[in-house]
């Protein structure tokens, strides 16, 4: 799992790429977390994530919970087909603010 | 909050720490810091092992044998430290005695499943061939239960409100005409709730959705060569596993989930959800079955046994489970808590009942402990409970299943003796009278709703099978036609099968519709099979339990084609759901009265207020009268029933003050004249008689 940060009109930018399973969750979970602050907006690009398994979708609503908790934006974009699938049939994608891509997101986080 | 203090290694076993685990619960339990506690009951093993497998390898990479400390009593306990859940599967292999003649039947190169395991893995994908070289082929997998329910809550419609629509996962949308993005999962299902919304289902009951084996039959459809599968699966290898080949994201081991959103949705929709429960057998079959976990861990507990060891079948499919021995007794328990709190189960059907009312050596209790302890469990306490209250061993207790005040029960007499109306026999009169209202005979301490009214169900005919065939026709099923029930009371209206005759065409559409109305205006709780709605047909095949294919499948495409009936279906659910007369929760008498003249119910005939109750009639008239409790409005409801061959003209029972019959339903016309909109209601011009055609029921209500 790697994961690029950059800041983009005032957004926080995680980039993805790799799995996001039991093994890199945590890690994941992590990374995230240290950018979790009131007011702050972040947003995770999955555009490079290959795979979500069953514990790194559950990462990824924990870190959406604490988000919420500390007063955080947090949204996810470029979610690939087969990946978005999965989270909406499991009933985890309504929890997300989602958007087709980076740029979208943007727009509506910035 | 401090950490506890006991949760750290005791042991080692190569490179693996261990600690003496906690007996209970029974399965699996994550432990906090990374700690995976195991739990199995062997009462006769003498020894246990933990094995470990990484995800779909063949040979497993770690063989834990539980220290002979970490046994409590009949539990085998261990604590395995640094396991990451996700990355794992596991089994046990059980140390004993093989001496079949005493019961006892260990094999310590087996790797069983755990009898409480959550996720089972070996079918995730439906019809996948499975590997024939793989000796270890179902698995067991560890299940994080944090599906976030937010705020769901279970429905609660009052028993005699539901809707009864009894369903298969798979079938419902694997036809292609389905169009949805998921064919044959949840998933499926979930997109197709506005479907339940139209029709006015408040309740699906899902055949088997407890982890099977399809593959179970090696056998071919003689005439095409085709695989048979196990379709319904009435076979569990698994009480607490949900069927993963049922999800879009099975190969995932996301079922769980998927199952779990499904059931959130229905409720946000205001329906409830059954499970059909098989507790009367399991898959492992007699002595030539497979040994997949129960008879490897404690034959002797999980199965009833005759005093040489071998399998007693009161099931018939080969092996009974030991329902009434207390530890399997409590798996069960167990195991509906578990998909009541962590599934939200609203309600099951329990598949063969009787069987759950035996003792251990198969004697039929009179207060059975395991019956009892359903009705009173704590967690159970507003889920629904349904018996079929038979079994394969002999025992019939429609009307006698003891129910604690609780049970209800598929009345299977409501299913014959209707079939036999409507098809026009003679003699059956007046155990009609007392099906339609609610079966005073077999429930006038339990009320109407201990009655579950069927026509149809899975087992036996289709609705349009049951008016286009004499006989079943089960040729498909590769058993010489011999499986499957020969009691179908059908009657294929003077052809056997598809014909285009339309006048047996037209006397098929009037009889499945004839059906239909006495099932909706019936005091009990109504229940449908799926596709019923539109005339679906099996063939004549009477037990589709093999049948992955068209035979079985929901033809979305039918609808459209049949929609005479669809509609007739749809007004019908609400004509019931309008007027609560027809859902009364209490029996009703015909010397109670609503004011002064008019009986909660009364029997009619050509004369009103007069029946002949002699077996040759075959004409019935009968009033419904009550008030409203919320608004203290008359309902009056008049249902003529003609089953005779001849047109037959009623007297109708006379209106005070300025109320006049209006016409609901006559199936004696085809439609959209055949069933009414609520409101548009016709009024009849002749107020003192009402004409039937041939074999023509008529349902009026007085406004």
């Amino acid at each position: 799992m790697e994961i690029e940060t950059q800041e983009r009109d005032g957004v926080i930018v995680l980039r993805l790429t790799g799995s996001i399973d039991s093994s890199s969750a945590e890690e994941v979970g992590k990374t995230l977390d240290q950018h979790l602050a009131a007011n702050t907006s972040v947003l995770i690009n999955m555009a490079e994530v290959e795979f979500l398994s069953s514990a790194g979708l559950r990462q990824l609503l924990l870190t959406q919970r604490k988000a919420d908790e500390v007063g955080a934006t947090i949204a996810v974009s470029s979610i690939q087909k087969h990946i978005a699938e999965v989270m909406s049939v499991t009933g985890f994608l309504g929890f997300f603010q989602t958007f087709d891509t980076e740029d979208d997101a943007l727009a509506n986080l910035g | 909050m401090i950490d506890r203090i006991d949760l750290y290694p005791t042991h080692e076993h190569g490179s693996f720490r261990l600690r003496r685990g906690r007996p209970f619960p029974l399965g699996v339990t994550m432990m906090p810091g990374k700690a995976v506690n195991f739990s199995v009951y062997s009462a006769n093993a003498t020894a246990c092992t933990l094995v470990l497998f990484e995800p779909g390898a063949r040979t497993p990479y770690a063989e834990i044998p539980f220290p002979e400390e970490f046994r409590t009593g009949d539990v085998f306990a261990m604590m395995v430290f640094d396991l990451d859940p996700e990355d794992l599967e596991y089994g046990f292999k059980m140390d004993g005695p093989w001496a079949p003649h005493k019961g006892q039947r260990f094999d310590p190169d087996i790797v069983l499943l755990d009898p409480y395991a959550r996720l089972v893995v070996g079918r995730d994908v439906w019809g996948k061939e499975p590997d024939a070289y793989d000796p270890y082929p179902m698995r067991s997998r560890i299940l994080r239960d944090d599906f976030d329910w937010e705020d769901d809550r279970p429905p609660k419609v009052p028993i005699e409100d539901l809707v009864i629509y009894e369903m298969h996962v798979r079938g419902f949308t694997q036809h292609a005409s389905s169009n949805v993005k998921h064919p044959g999962t949840y998933a499926g299902i979930r997109e197709k709730i506005p479907y339940f919304k139209e029709l006015g289902i408040n309740c699906i009951e899902l055949m088997p959705v407890t982890e099977f084996d399809e593959f179970e039959y090696p056998r071919y459809n003689p005439v095409t060569g085709e695989r048979l599968l196990n379709y319904w699966g009435y076979s569990p290898v698994a009480f607490f596993a949900v069927k993963a080949g049922y999800a879009a994201t099975g190969y995932l081991g996301m079922q769980s989930d998927e199952f779990k959103a499904l059931v959130k949705e229905l409720h946000a929709n205001d329906i409830e959800v059954f499970l059909d429960m098989v507790y009367n057998h399991t898959n492992e079959g007699n002595e030539n079955g497979p040994t997949t976990s129960f008879r490897g861990l404690d034959n002797a507990t999980y199965y009833m046994l005759d005093q040489n060891g071998y399998y007693k079948n009161y099931s018939g499919t080969g092996n009974t489970l030991n329902c009434n021995h207390p530890v399997v007794r409590e798996m069960i328990i167990d195991s509906l808590r578990y998909w009541v709190s962590e599934y939200h189960i609203d309600g099951f059907r329990f598949d063969l009942a009787s069987i759950m009312g035996r003792d251990q050596d198969g004697t039929p209790l009179k207060n059975p402990p395991l019956i009892e302890a359903l009705a009173f469990d704590p967690l159970l306490k507003h889920t629904k409970l349904i018996a079929e209250a038979w079994d394969a061993g002999g025992l019939y207790q429609v009307g006698t299943f003891p129910s604690y005040g609780r049970w209800a029960e598929w009345n299977g007499k409501y299913r014959s003796i209707m079939r036999r109306w409507v098809r026009g026999d003679f003699g059956v009169i007046g155990e009609v009278a007392q099906r339609l209202v609610g079966s005073p005979d077999l429930y006038g301490e339990r009320g109407p709703t201990a009655s579950i009214n069927f026509i149809t169900a899975h087992d036996g005919f289709t609705l349009r099978d049951l008016f286009s065939y004499n006989d079943k026709h089960n040729e498909a099923n590769g058993e010489g036609n011999r499986d499957g029930g020969n009691d179908n009371d059908s009657w294929n209206c003077g052809v056997e099968g598809e014909t285009d005759d339309p006048e047996i065409n037209d006397l098929r559409v009037r009889m499945m519709k004839n059906a239909m109305t006495l099932l909706f205006v019936s005091h009990g709780v109504p229940m449908i099979r799926m596709g019923d709605e539109y005339g679906h047909t099996s063939l004549g095949n009477n037990n589709t339990y093999c049948q992955d294919n068209e035979l079985s499948w929901f033809n979305w495409s039918l609808i459209e084609h049949n929609q005479e009936i669809w509609h007739f279906f749809r007004k019908l659910i609400a004509i019931r759901m309008t007027y609560p007369i027809l859902r009364h929760s209490d029996m009703l008498t015909s010397y109670q009265f609503v004011g002064t003249d008019c009986p909660f119910i009364s029997w009619h005939g050509a004369d009103a207020w007069h029946v002949d109750w002699e077996g040759w009639n075959r004409s019935l008239g009968l009033m419904l009268c009550g008030r409203e409790q919320s608004t203290a409005r008359l309902n009056k409801i008049y249902i003529a029933m003609n089953m005779h061959d001849e047109p037959l003209s009623m007297d109708l029972p006379e209106n005070r003050f300025t109320r006049r019959w209006h016409l609901m339903i006559n199936t004696g016309v085809r439609g959209p004249g055949d069933a009414m909109e609520i409101g548009q209601e016709h009024l009849l011009t002749d107020q003192a008689h009402i004409h039937l055609e041939p074999r023509s029921i008529v349902v009026l209500v007085a406004k």
